[in-house]
């Protein structure tokens, strides 16, 4: 493959941040995370000569990324919530909240399958539901109810987690 | 439940994910290396066993050409025209593969095509499996009895299914080999 232009990589180096975000929310271990990165660069660098700016560059890397990290192979699945996390939600760490925070939001998104993940992370970055019809292939209303679904997910694990 | 999903929007809309942050020459070498996806593993396996094959197709040829009487060389040909297309049929799987997946498409139809593409490579895989080893045992054996005669080489006397299970002992090598 030829060296990468400038133009692209000065683009993965602004929008680095959502790549590394999608390789957390799919990748609970650092080792599979650096992979995905790695994967999803190339992927992006692959498809970049396509890329004509119809659309915003986030939507874009978020296609391709998401793409990316559900049809990947991973040699470590997500980890339930076990005993051991339950208690260390009871033990006040060092870290700070936020950091805490992200980690719980983090633990949360484990709880999901790999399409859930997606469609929840589209909503987070506040896209209405025909872009993530667009982006999906599936229709607004399945991911209406998909939404549904993944939020009753997300208050069934909330109790469980402020039960303990 | 409103208040947390907001709460887990503005989160994921400002928190940083990574600890460090790549910087240009480290994205421009994390680019230089290789993909470690399974298309790829598979395209470099095939294309091993094509090189191989090659090889193999070459060496009988050079054979022939050596080959001190007539018989001995009309039986390498025979072998040598056995193996040599099946060949072919890992040139036209390394075409299909090379295609790839198109990972701009919307989820759903990159998915179709990802189940499509891979139901693909495991009929390669499995015919290329299927097919090919009886058609190289028969091709050595043919070469047996037409250079040799029976009575020699006795890994591959005995019936179609003990030289089978032989030629599968170092099966259990070549898949970790391959990574399967």
């Amino acid at each position: 493959m030829a060296s990468p232009d400038k133009a692209f990589v000065q683009l993965l180096l602004q929008q680095q941040n959502i790549v590394h975000k999608i390789c957390r929310a799919y990748c609970p271990l650092e080792e599979d995370r650096r992979d995905l990165f790695q994967e999803i660069a190339l992927q992006l660098w692959r498809a970049y000569p396509n890329f004509r700016n119809e659309a915003k560059e986030s939507t874009w890397i978020y296609r391709i990324a998401l793409n990316v990290a559900i049809s990947s192979h991973r040699k470590t699945r997500p980890q339930p919530i076990g005993p051991l996390t339950k208690i260390m939600h009871q033990i006040p760490n060092e870290e700070s909240d936020t950091e805490e925070r992200v980690a719980m939001l983090y633990q949360a998104l484990y709880t999901l399958s790999d399409v859930e993940k997606a469609l929840l992370l589209l909503s987070f970055e506040e896209k209405t539901n025909d872009e993530i019809a667009e982006l999906t292939g599936l229709t607004p209303n399945n991911i209406r109810v998909k939404m549904h679904r993944i939020r009753e997910k997300l208050r069934a694990h909330f109790l469980t987690i402020h039960s303990t | 439940m409103n208040n947390e999903f907001d709460d887990m929007k503005n989160l994921w809309q400002n928190a940083p994910a990574a600890q460090i942050a790549l910087n240009a020459q480290q994205i421009e070498a994390l680019l230089a290396k290789r993909s470690k996806n399974a298309l790829q593993n598979l395209r470099t396996n095939l294309l091993w066993e094509f090189a191989l094959g090659i090889i193999l197709t070459v060496l009988l040829l050079y054979a022939a050409i050596q080959a001190e009487s007539t018989a001995e060389r009309f039986a390498i040909l025979q072998v040598m025209f056995v193996i040599g297309p099946c060949f072919i049929f890992y040139f036209l799987a390394l075409k299909n593969l090379n295609k790839g997946i198109s990972m701009h498409r919307p989820l759903r139809s990159m998915l179709e095509e990802s189940i499509q593409f891979w139901q693909m490579a495991l009929r390669i895989y499995f015919w290329g499996g299927v097919l090919l080893l009886p058609i190289v045992f028969f091709a050595a054996r043919l070469w047996r009895q037409q250079t040799i005669g029976t009575g020699s080489l006795q890994f591959f006397t005995g019936s179609t299914p003990v030289i089978l299970f032989k030629a599968a002992l170092p099966g259990p090598w070549f898949q970790a080999w391959f990574g399967f």
